[in-house]
């Protein structure tokens, strides 16, 4: 009873508001600055509207309301409440539409980055990404975004937000197959977390990361990139990955893909491999097994 | 081993039943022992057996019987543990205590005699006989037993072989024992093994654990040196602002007395036109 009470309170805010935005289109009232005022007052009572809707649970008439609210604070200039209201319009919508959300947070993006403000931007990037990472799953937008926020995050040195971004548009690369530029990525990342005594712990498997990438290409390759990280980075080669690494590529070598399965098990018994790791290596076997079928 | 406490005192009339029951279930515990292998305690739970076996003197005859055949058994048995005994010490402790019993049971056939000849005439023929082969009984052992002092001495035996000619059913016990020893250090290997690869698991585990708390950590100092600097400007702001406002409130109080300066010159020209007016008229 109380929701519904809500909405009609709300509805009627908006009808009050929208005659109030009509009046003041008229040329006198926007002589006498008074227009001003009935603007505001518009687009607070758009807010309190709004905010009833989404008392009411009413998620995409709150978005809309807030939308109106904010297209009102454009016409006023207020840049900042502008995009504060497509925020929380994209925010309402995210309960009900999530296409709507996305194109409403893109248009208050490009404000905010009008006004310099990078970080919550990138922020708002990565919530876009996550949208269509896991609603809408379009993970090329996901990734274009995801990009995006390190960019943003780098141009204001939160390097570790940075790694995190740009870790998961490596994981979705690597699953699309876009192997070259995961090497790069996970390679970029594993340099800058190496010195950092913090983060030096994870810097080995970010390698074993890049490593797997390198081998689904091509064995020599991994070979070759195994000695480099060993080389960068000496504890790298006491890891239980690298010395998977080293049994995989004999196997890999001998073509023997019981030895491989093995590796992988023993492996396994100890710490669990994720999903995508699982993948990665499924499809290296699936190479080494091409490879005997194509000897036959 | 199971640990039955036997009664210490001798036995009276009323605990009798139970009382062979106890000698029966000390008797399955030598069983056992001897199963593994362990003659000391075998023994010492034989000898406790045939000191349960005495029956008090009073006791009707057919409970005597019983006694008397209980200690036959474990005495036979005992007499057989010679032939597996290697120590000279518990020997002569057990020699001592087979004449002990022997002799107790000597004294046990007399009390039995005296007893059947109290007994009526028709009954007495019974047991008589069953007293005559309980005797012939007892002198068998005895003779066994002498024979095993001295003949089946393992000393003797080892004497004349050297210790390498062990009897075959020691060896046998010595491979079992062995071979239990062997079993229960590999079962602790097995386990201490199993547990040292659960608790290097765990410990992968917490490193990974440690790995994704340190990079958090890692972001969450990026956010707070972001928000000081944030702080910081703002307080700067901030002050550049009330430095405003107090200029402005400056200015408006100038503009306020200046206001009223020119009032009052204004004023002042005013009267001063009239009154000039005044003094021309």
């Amino acid at each position: 009873m109380d929701n519904s009470g809500k909405e009609k309170e709300a509805t009627q805010l908006m009808a009050d508001a929208d005659k109030k935005v009509k009046s003041s289109g008229s040329f006198l009232g926007g002589m006498f600055g008074g227009g001003h005022h009935k603007v505001e007052e518009a687009c607070e009572m758009y807010c309190r509207a709004a905010n009833m809707f989404k008392m009411a649970k009413n998620w995409s008439a709150a978005g809309n309301a807030f939308c109106k609210a904010a297209r009102l604070h454009m016409q006023l200039q207020n840049k900042h409440d502008c995009a504060t209201s497509f925020i929380d319009a994209g925010n309402a919508y995210k309960k009900s539409d999530p296409n709507g959300k996305t194109s409403v947070m893109v248009s208050a993006l490009f404000l905010l980055l009008l006004q310099g403000r990078f970080t919550i931007a990138a922020k708002h990037h990565i919530s876009i990404a996550e949208i269509f990472e896991s609603e809408l799953v379009d993970i090329e937008k996901a990734i274009a975004h995801y990009e995006q926020a390190a960019d943003y995050y780098k141009g204001e040195e939160s390097n570790s937000s940075a790694n995190k971004c740009l870790l998961k548009v490596g994981a979705y690369c690597a699953q699309l197959e876009q192997y070259q530029k995961a090497i790069e990525i996970y390679e970029q990342v594993g340099a800058n977390t190496m010195d950092n005594p913090l983060l030096k712990y994870s810097a080995k498997e970010y390698f074993f990361k890049a490593s797997l990438c390198h081998f689904i290409i091509d064995e020599l390759n991994a070979k070759i990139a195994v000695e480099k990280y060993e080389e960068m980075f000496p504890a790298f080669s006491d890891s239980r990955e690298c010395k998977l690494l080293k049994k995989l590529l004999e196997a890999h070598e001998e073509q023997n893909s019981e030895a491989f399965t093995e590796a992988v098990k023993e492996f396994d018994s100890i710490s669990r491999l994720d999903q995508w790791h699982t993948t990665l290596l499924l499809r290296i076997k699936k190479t080494i097994q091409g490879d005997e079928g194509d000897l036959k | 081993m199971r640990c039955l406490t036997a009664p210490q005192q001798k036995p009276t009339k009323a605990s009798y039943t139970p009382l062979l029951r106890h000698i029966k279930c000390w008797l399955v515990v030598w069983r056992e022992c001897v199963n593994i292998s362990s003659n000391v305690s075998s023994c010492v739970v034989l000898s406790q057996c045939l000191f349960l076996s005495l029956p008090p003197p009073s006791l009707p005859l057919l409970c005597g019987s019983q006694a008397v055949v209980m200690k036959r058994c474990s005495l036979r048995r005992l007499i057989n543990m010679f032939l597996f005994f290697s120590l000279s010490e518990e020997k002569t402790q057990l020699v001592l205590n087979v004449d002990k019993q022997l002799e107790e049971v000597r004294e046990l056939l007399e009390q039995m005699d005296l007893e059947v000849r109290e007994i009526p005439a028709q009954s007495r023929a019974m047991y008589n006989s069953r007293l005559k082969s309980y005797k012939q009984e007892v002198e068998k052992l005895e003779k066994d037993f002498k024979r095993s002092r001295i003949a089946y001495s393992d000393e003797v035996r080892n004497e004349l072989l050297g210790d390498d000619a062990i009897s075959t059913e020691s060896q046998l016990i010595k491979l079992r024992e062995e071979r239990a020893h062997l079993l229960d250090n590999t079962e602790k290997l097995e386990r201490s093994s199993r547990r040292l690869e659960a608790g290097y698991q765990i410990a992968v585990e917490t490193e990974q654990v440690g790995q994704e708390i340190l990079s958090n950590l890692h972001t969450d100092r990026e956010k707070i040196q972001r928000a000081r600097e944030r702080l910081r400007e703002t307080d700067a702001n901030l002050g550049k602002s009330s430095r405003i406002l107090t200029g402005m409130l400056r200015r408006i109080i100038q503009n306020r007395i200046l206001v009223f300066v020119l009032g009052a010159v204004i004023l002042l020209t005013v009267i001063l036109a009239i009154y000039l007016n005044l003094r021309s008229h």
